[in-house]
């Protein structure tokens, strides 16, 4: 009996247990108690944790791939087969050992099966050449994939962050962009931080492409960082993900100090004028004005910039209302624990844990706080040529964290004078920064892809 | 843009020099801060033309306001229906409104309605 026992404890996932995993159970209760107890982008972050929990847990049937062809993933020739027609494999069991065609890595490589089943054909004989995307072998199973293998293609084809745009288009005013257009420098200015992130990524190691998508936390926009990563530099993404949420929930704490260091007080005193009514129909034009030219200019980015304002014609045209709640509310929601869950679920220990993790989370930092910089500054020398003075607190809003960077310029610009309202005459740099962050996401795209 | 050859057939192992990156960011900074000018421009453009065009319908002339009937006491049938429906709200048990009448001066009689409304309350109502 006392063996059956025994067998048993072998079936379950006690065994499986790494000293990873419980190290990446306490990241995921740091961001638990970050999320609940602190309010840091809880419906990010709760998500995104519980996501890291599955995905340290051994339970990888969560994430196992369908049975099916198996392709490779680099260029070489097939040197030995370690499976023959007929055999079961299960994920993970070593399938072949190919050597890699790159002149400057001509190392074997042990090619390990993506999925559980038999196999039921070997199509490159040992000797012979391969490409990338070429079937390697046929595994056959009666099993699916994993739940998470299905959700994660969300991100894999690039699905889930111009969903996600749909539904902030949807909720996004440009009113205030419209009514002072000047404001849309601001919002550029603030990419400087993305770019000077991006030397010192790369100044510290990093290959161009996650160099880029570690700058991009700069943009403070999740879903163009989620975006970029993912087609950049993949294995990143996780970390990049933690990054660049968890510092857009702390900008009430990165932004002021920066803010206040870099104006005087007469500067933080500035009252600005009114804003103008914008028309229905001007509003119609910006959103049709947008996609075609910046689509013409970073066809790259096309699909976020294109979702980004058909949500915001929905929102703006007055004929879709059920549409423009339905991506205001339900599609964004329903995406957003896909997305958060998806994330989480790329938060394995072996990929997490790692110095590269520290590295970003660093990067991150520099990323918001020239980004935040840059902004105010920008303000600061477009008044020196405005007849109408704007208050350069408004600058760090240039970062897209929408609308918690112009949260905090209005806190700011209370704190000087408390009854002076900066929120609305904010929004328009923080709108600005969606589309400016955008604009050099598919820069990026379009020359390191 | 030959200066993105090195970037775009970058291997792991190749470092690509400072002043290549320092180009290439320039280059991207100045693509954002050129694509958002010309964006400023075309909507502040946009703005100065439609201005020309006001799109903003009439708006109809405000209906003229029903006359309101008023009766010889000074309440009119409106405020007798609002009346009957919060007694009918408050009294639960079958009633019937006799009499309505308006306080002649409210400051005068403070008291005495007052008074009347103690009195009601004590009442049992048939």
């Amino acid at each position: 009996m006392f063996k059956d026992f025994l067998d048993f404890f072998t079936l379950t996932g006690f065994p499986e247990i790494t000293w990873q995993m419980p190290v990446m159970w306490v990241v995921c209760l740091v961001l638990f108690y970050l999320a609940v107890y602190k309010g840091f982008e809880p419906l990010l972050l709760v998500p995104i944790a519980f996501g890291a929990l599955l995905a340290n847990l051994p339970a990888p049937a969560l994430t196992t791939e369908p049975p099916g062809p198996v392709l490779s993933t680099m260029s070489g020739s097939v040197v030995e087969w370690h499976v023959a027609p007929g055999a079961m494999v299960e994920e993970g069991d070593l399938l072949a050992t190919l050597q890699s065609s790159d002149p400057e890595k001509p190392e074997l490589i042990e090619y390990r099966a993506p999925s559980h089943g038999q196999i039921t054909e070997l199509a490159v004989m040992p000797g012979e050449s391969l490409q990338v995307g070429q079937k390697l072998a046929t595994i056959f199973s009666r099993e699916p994939g994993g739940l998470f293998y299905y959700i994660s293609r969300g991100i894999e084809w690039e699905i889930f962050p111009p969903l996600i745009f749909l539904g902030v288009g949807a909720l996004t005013d440009f009113g205030p962009l419209l009514a002072r257009p000047v404001t849309l420098l601001l919002g550029a200015a603030a990419q400087l931080g993305v770019a000077m992130t991006f030397l010192a990524a790369s100044f510290m190691g990093f290959s161009s492409g996650e160099s880029a998508s570690i700058a991009i936390i700069g943009g403070a926009d999740g879903p163009t960082a989620i975006f970029l990563s993912a087609k950049l530099a993949p294995h990143l993404l996780p970390a990049i993900a933690v990054a660049a949420y968890s510092y857009m929930a702390l900008v009430p704490m990165i932004q002021p100090p920066i803010m206040r260091a870099l104006t005087t007080m007469p500067e933080r005193l500035i009252r600005m004028k009114s804003l103008r009514k914008v028309s229905k129909l001007e509003k119609l034009v910006f959103a049709l004005l947008v996609t075609v030219f910046c689509i013409l200019l970073v066809p790259a980015a096309a699909s976020l910039i294109g979702m980004l304002m058909l949500g915001n014609f929905f929102r703006e045209c007055g004929v879709t209302d059920r549409l423009v709640k339905a991506s205001q509310n339900e599609i964004i929601n329903v995406i957003t624990i896909f997305l958060g869950t998806s994330v989480g679920i790329t938060m394995t220990g072996e990929r997490f844990l790692k110095p590269e993790t520290l590295m970003i989370l660093s990067l991150g930092v520099v990323a918001f706080s020239v980004s935040t910089a840059s902004g105010v500054i920008m303000a600061k020398i477009l008044n020196l040529f405005l007849p109408e003075k704007i208050n350069p607190l408004i600058g760090s809003a240039g970062v897209s964290a929408v609308p918690m960077a112009a949260r905090v310029s209005q806190v700011e610009g209370q704190r000087a004078d408390p009854t002076n309202f900066l929120l609305m005459h904010a929004m328009g740099p923080n709108v600005a920064g969606v589309i400016g962050t955008a604009v050099i996401a598919g820069y990026y795209i379009a020359t390191l892809k | 843009m030959n200066f993105l050859l090195p970037l775009a057939t970058e291997s792991v192992a190749g470092h690509i020099g400072f002043l290549t990156n320092l180009r290439y960011q320039t280059v991207g900074v100045m693509i954002v801060m050129t694509s958002l000018c010309v964006l400023a421009v075309l909507v502040t453009v946009v703005a100065k033309g439609l201005s020309f065009f006001p799109t903003a319908k009439k708006s109809p002339a405000p209906a003229p306001e029903a006359p309101v009937a008023v009766t010889k006491d000074g309440i009119s049938p409106e405020i007798r229906a609002v009346i009957a429906a919060a007694i009918h709200v408050s009294l639960k048990s079958p009633h019937r409104i006799l009499h309505v009448q308006s306080v002649q001066n409210p400051q005068l009689h403070a008291w005495s309605v007052e008074g009347r409304r103690q009195i009601f309350q004590s009442h049992t109502f048939r």
